[in-house]
């Protein structure tokens, strides 16, 4: 606490003085009184002259009051800028070396490196361009490891664009990279002691009066995972770290597929452990398949990612048993041997040749197998050419069988050759010669005592030497392979028993068998091209990331894997070529971590320490929070009871769907004519203008004498009649259109039948009036025959529109006598209204001989006389027919209309 | 709008509570009086009217065999013409109707609304026409019954009614608070008295105005006109308060039995089935 006082400032401790002002403030807030609360009520009018006798005190609570002296102090204190942990500025003029360390090892704690680098450089306070950066690890430019002289924002940029590399820190090139200048050095470590350490601090400390060093938390030190193998259904990884940390570190250490998926993991306490450690994990074989990566969960950086190549991974063997096992001779038989051997190292399965085949090992051993089927045969070359790797063993039943051998890498002579037979030329048996380095066995050593005494020789020919890989002492070859197809065949020239040979006893036919196993899943050419470069396929950059190559990686040396270490141009990743890859890990280059300590000759100082902290918007936050809970208990205080709060809600919610309704209008709505959107709303009874002014009133007024008639009668209210033009109007609105026919008029345009025969297959009903009373129809085919009317038919007697609302047997409009025409058959679409009506009565005629009144809000029709009124019936039957379809035609309907029409009768 | 309140459900529901056999008697009762207008003169109805002389042009079917029995001439019975009654409805529907103190379910404007439109259902059953006072067209159809509850449920800035076309004896509700002098009520309802005398003005009233349940410093303000008037100490005025309230209550009934009209108070938290029955009862008496 008393650390944290002592650094504590004020920017600005004149505004302090105002804290005297309070006080007045406190007497100021007591003395006004509160406002009183306001009811919205509706008989005001009758409270405005009564007066009470008492008043009721007025006074703020002091809780309030105490909550606003608060809220002022607050934004006092805010205002004087308090800052904690201040900065200091430099005020000399020596130039800034900020020594950077990025390897691999300042991954996991970047953060604080590049926050404390940054609080460096703007507290340097600096104009002149005198910062200097020297990071640790190598760059791949040949550029000069040092970085400056900076301004103070290039010195930020600079940092900024700074990352870590995946390789370890290399103390000695920065020691020799150093300028030659008076220097405040500041080194920003990452806590590891590494190589040449001592040189270093020395050779800073001779160019710079003093060396500041800051590191990470013992605690915050990275991990490194190092070297893995799979056994079997185990895979395990070493973990190494610094030594004493405490119980508070844990790990998680994932096992990810190469999609990133994760296939297990496992929680561990570092401290619990002696570093470095195994970790293992129970994996079955088919996930150990899958592995790719290991990684720490909770750091990042390269060290906490191993990648794993198919080396590792465990293959599927098969060994081929022709007969059953006995149990008293598994001591002769080569599978015996050849499956001891590669027991921990692989999946071994046992049976015939096709079910082996069926469990697709990598590799298909044959110890000494006398005949194969050649169906069998056949399957097995298939096999081998889709990129399986055959071993085959020689011995006693191969070489006396007579069938082709076609599955060996060479032609062999039937014959068997013993030594101190017949065909030897000396009688000890004899040695294995350790392979040369072109060799793919290059690297196994044979034990001392290893004798053959019988092998099957092949025949003799000039690529004989290419295809040996292992020879013995004379000069014959023990073990050779050709490629076949994609596959590899591998032939050892002797008994997998002891028969022949006391290789199969000896500790060596296991490394043998090992090594035999790597070829698996191979491409041949590399094997022999294993003096080959190794392109890099992805590498790893300083966070662990895996990502394509850049220019600046150069491929690895097959043949000397072992000597490379990580660099600029060599990062850890995946390399290979032509469908072998191996694994480039950081981990197996890096010996054990030491962390840095006092005793290395420097004064350490943690991450972290030194940030300077402004506490105003704090304060500020803090103010607004008060503010806030003031306003709520003022809103909650100023209501008497609980009234008024749900009318303030409907008020607000009123003006809310104001609002949104204005938004709505806002919207770009399309210009419909006026007449459309009067249309829309409500039912109108719309005709078709024809131009002629006589004919369109007479229209106009018959079908308002017809809505007056449908107001009173029923419970279709149209609103008003609308003539339309056919060729602008939109017509969808409309149940029925009139359409008034007469000698003089002009044929439709184009667009007009197009909108009416839109209208008509959109489900709308015509009724057409020729209105010439004879029935003939002659104008008919002239004016309408463009339209697609569908076949036409008298109206039956049982049709519906007879009995839609009234009853009736005529339809008279002006004329008494006439056919009426409606649609033949009926449309399913459209609930079997007929979309056309055409007939000859002149029906607006009729109707526009009456006169409708209104007295008050209702209309009545005048001068109506027996005609008229059975025209109207046949208007009020169409429109109901138009509106509500075939309704009136369900049966059940019927017995009521029966009984109507008994009655009349 | 936003109001979460189905008014038509509700009325519907208070059109149902209202017990059935008392219903259809109310409905005879109904045709009886009022309700399929008489129109003091021949035509198609079903109240006797008069006997008449038998005329040539007239149909044989309408002869009256006992009266002509009686006498030596021939005569008709005619019935009354009857067409069928307009109910016309009015209500206020300004900021002071949306008051709703804590205590009932609904605002003022809400219950008026309901029990408009529960009078007009009723009324629409029996045959009547019903519609809003100088906005709408009276009908008897559902449509007409969907814009009867749209009107109601805007908001106007009227505090009392315009002039207004009312037919003769058609039937008048007003729902309102009343809460205007009685000068400037008299002045608004007198044309539509004129015109007819089956007139009921509502009262609708929240609890809170007629008990004044607030204490300590208030300021009391009046919604339309923002008047505010500020009391020390309302608990004290309460019951002058009251006398007033009361005092006005009675101004309006003097008026309305001045027309011939009734008069009818209903506080929000009360069931509003029980004024549309006393309303009936009173009228079926």
């Amino acid at each position: 606490m008393s650390a944290f006082l002592a650094n504590f400032v004020f920017l600005n401790p004149w505004a302090l003085s105002a804290l005297f002002a309070l006080p007045a403030l406190y007497l100021l807030l007591k003395i006004t009184p509160p406002t009183p609360k306001i009811v919205v009520f509706p008989a005001a009018r009758f409270l405005s002259d009564l007066k009470p006798k008492t008043n009721t005190a007025n006074h703020t609570p002091w809780w309030l009051l105490l909550l606003r002296i608060m809220i002022i102090a607050l934004l006092i204190l805010a205002f004087a800028r308090p800052v904690l942990n201040p900065g200091t500025k430099n005020i000399d003029d020596t130039p800034l070396l900020l020594i950077v360390d990025n390897g691999w090892s300042s991954a996991q704690n970047w953060d604080d490196i590049v926050e404390a680098a940054t609080h460096e450089i703007r507290s340097s306070g600096q104009h002149s361009a005198s910062i200097y950066i020297l990071p640790t690890a190598e760059n791949a430019s040949s550029a000069p490891l040092v970085a400056g002289p900076f301004l103070q924002n290039e010195a930020l940029s600079y940092i900024k664009a700074l990352k870590p590399y995946p390789w370890p820190s290399n103390l000695r090139n920065a020691s020799e990279a150093l300028p030659d200048k008076e220097f405040r050095a500041v080194w920003l470590s990452d806590g590891i002691k590494k190589n040449g350490h001592g040189f270093f601090v020395q050779s800073v400390k001779s160019v710079s009066s003093g060396l500041n060093v800051t590191a990470p938390q013992h605690n915050a030190l990275p991990f490194i995972l190092k070297k893995s193998k799979d056994t079997l259904s185990k895979s395990f990884i070493e973990i190494d770290g610094v030594h004493s940390i405490d119980s508070s570190v844990a790990l998680k250490i994932l096992l990810l597929n190469e999609h990133g998926q994760v296939l297990d993991e496992k929680s561990i306490s570092p401290s619990d452990m002696q570093l470095p450690a195994h970790i293992n994990f129970e994996l079955p074989a088919p996930l150990q398949a899958q592995l790719s990566s290991f990684k720490i969960a909770n750091q990042q950086g390269a060290a906490s990612v191993f990648i794993r190549d198919e080396t590792g991974a465990m293959k599927t063997v098969g060994i081929v048993s022709a007969q059953t096992n006995s149990e008293h001779l598994k001591l002769r038989e080569g599978s015996f041997y050849i499956h001891k051997a590669l027991q921990p190292y692989a999946n071994i399965i046992q049976g015939k040749i096709e079910h082996l085949i069926e469990q697709k090992p990598s590799v298909i051993i044959l110890p000494d197998i006398a005949a194969i089927q050649p169906k069998t045969l056949n399957m097995l070359g298939d096999w081998v050419q889709d990129g399986g790797m055959l071993l085959r063993f020689a011995g006693p039943r191969m070489a006396q069988s007579t069938q082709e051998h076609a599955l060996t890498p060479v032609p062999l002579r039937r014959a068997i050759r013993g030594v101190g037979g017949k065909m030897s030329f000396n009688d000890d048996p004899l040695q294995i010669i350790t392979p040369e380095q072109n060799s793919p066995l290059y690297g196994l050593r044979f034990d001392e005592d290893i004798r053959i005494s019988e092998q099957v020789l092949p025949e003799p020919s000039a690529q004989l030497s290419g295809k040996t890989w292992l020879y013995l002492d004379d000069g014959t070859p023990l073990i050779t392979s050709d490629k076949r197809g994609e596959g590899l065949l591998v032939m050892i020239h002797t008994s997998a028993s002891p028969e022949w040979s006391n290789l199969p006893l000896s500790g060596s036919y296991i490394w043998l068998l090992k090594r035999l196993l790597k070829f698996a899943g191979q491409s041949p050419d590399t094997l022999h091209n294993r003096t080959g470069q190794l392109q890099p396929i992805l590498i790893m950059d300083g966070f662990g990331e895996l990502g394509t190559p850049n220019s600046d990686v150069q491929p690895l040396n097959a043949s000397d894997l072992a000597s490379y270490t990580p660099g600029p141009h060599h990062p850890p990743g995946l390399y290979g070529q032509g469908g072998f890859q191996t694994a480039f890990n950081l981990g197996n280059h890096v010996n054990s971590i030491q962390a840095l300590t006092e005793q290395d000759g420097v004064t350490l100082s943690p991450y972290g320490q030194n940030q300077e902290k402004y506490l105003a918007p704090v304060l500020l936050a803090l103010a607004f929070s008060l503010f806030l809970i003031d306003m709520a208990l003022l809103a909650f205080l100023a209501r008497p009871h609980r009234s008024p709060l749900s009318g303030f809600i409907k008020s607000r919610a009123k003006k809310m769907a104001l609002c949104f309704a204005v938004c709505v209008c806002i919207l770009p709505a399309p210009s419909y004519a006026q007449t459309s959107m009067k249309a829309s709303e409500d039912l109108y009874l719309a005709y078709i203008k024809t131009g002629n002014a006589a004919i369109d009133a007479t229209s106009q007024k018959g079908l308002e004498v017809l809505s007056a008639a449908l107001n009173n009668r029923t419970s279709a209210e149209p609103a008003g009649v609308i003539g339309i033009n056919p060729e602008t109007d939109i017509m969808s609105f409309f149940p029925l259109l009139y359409w008034p026919l007469s000698n003089d008029q002009p044929i439709p345009s184009t667009t007009a039948i197009k909108n009416i025969q839109s209208y008509l297959d959109l489900g709308g009903t015509v009724l057409i009036d020729t209105r010439d009373g004879s029935g003939r129809l002659g104008d008919l085919k002239r004016l309408v025959g463009q339209l697609n009317i569908p076949p036409l038919m008298e109206i039956p007697e049982s049709h519906v529109l007879t009995k839609s609302f009234y009853l009736l047997k005529s339809y008279p409009g002006r004329y008494e006598n006439g056919t009426l025409w409606v649609e033949g058959q009926s449309s399913n679409g459209r609930d079997g209204v007929s979309s056309v009506i055409i007939g000859s009565h002149d029906w607006a005629g009729a109707w526009s001989e009456l006169n409708v009144i209104s007295r008050g809000q209702r209309q009545y029709i005048q001068g109506s006389s027996k005609r008229h009124e059975l025209s109207l019936r046949f208007g009020v039957n169409l429109i109901m027919y138009a509106l509500t379809g075939n309704y009136k035609a369900d049966q059940v309907h019927v017995p009521h209309i029966l009984e109507r029409l008994g009655r009349e009768r | 709008m936003l109001n979460l309140l189905n008014i038509r459900s509700e009325a519907e529901k208070a059109a149902a509570r209202i017990p059935d056999i008392k219903q259809d008697a109310l409905r005879t009762a109904f045709h009886i009086l009022h309700g399929h207008n008489p129109q003091r003169k021949a035509g198609s109805g079903e109240a006797f009217w008069q006997f008449r002389e038998y005329q040539p042009g007239d149909l044989p079917r309408e002869i009256d065999w006992r009266q002509s029995g009686k006498t030596d001439r021939v005569y008709i019975r005619q019935t009354e013409k009857h067409t069928a009654q307009t109910c016309l409805f009015w209500c206020k529907r300004n900021a002071d109707m949306e008051f709703q103190s804590d205590r009932s379910k609904f605002s003022k404007q809400q219950a008026s609304a309901i029990i408009a439109l529960t009078l007009a259902l009723l009324h629409s059953q029996s045959g009547d026409m019903i519609g809003v006072l100088n906005e709408q067209r009276p009908g008897h159809s559902e449509k007409a019954l969907d814009q009867f509850e749209d009107l109601l449920m805007l908001e106007t800035t009227q505090a009392l009614p315009d002039e207004s076309n009312i037919p003769r004896h058609a039937r008048f509700y007003g729902l309102s608070d009343l809460w205007e002098t009685p000068e400037d009520i008299e002045q608004a309802f007198a044309p539509i008295a004129r015109r007819t005398s089956n007139g009921t003005l509502v009262q609708v009233l929240d609890r809170a105005e007629l008990s004044l349940p607030y204490s300590g410093r208030v300021t009391f303000e009046s919604r339309p006109s923002k008047d505010r008037f500020l009391i020390e100490n309302v608990s004290d005025v309460r019951e002058e308060y009251q006398q007033k309230i009361e005092a006005h209550r009675h101004a309006l009934q003097e008026l309305c039995k001045k027309w011939g009209w009734q008069y009818a108070l209903h506080v929000t938290d009360t069931p509003y089935e029980d004024t549309v029955l006393s309303m009936w009862a009173e009228h079926s008496s």
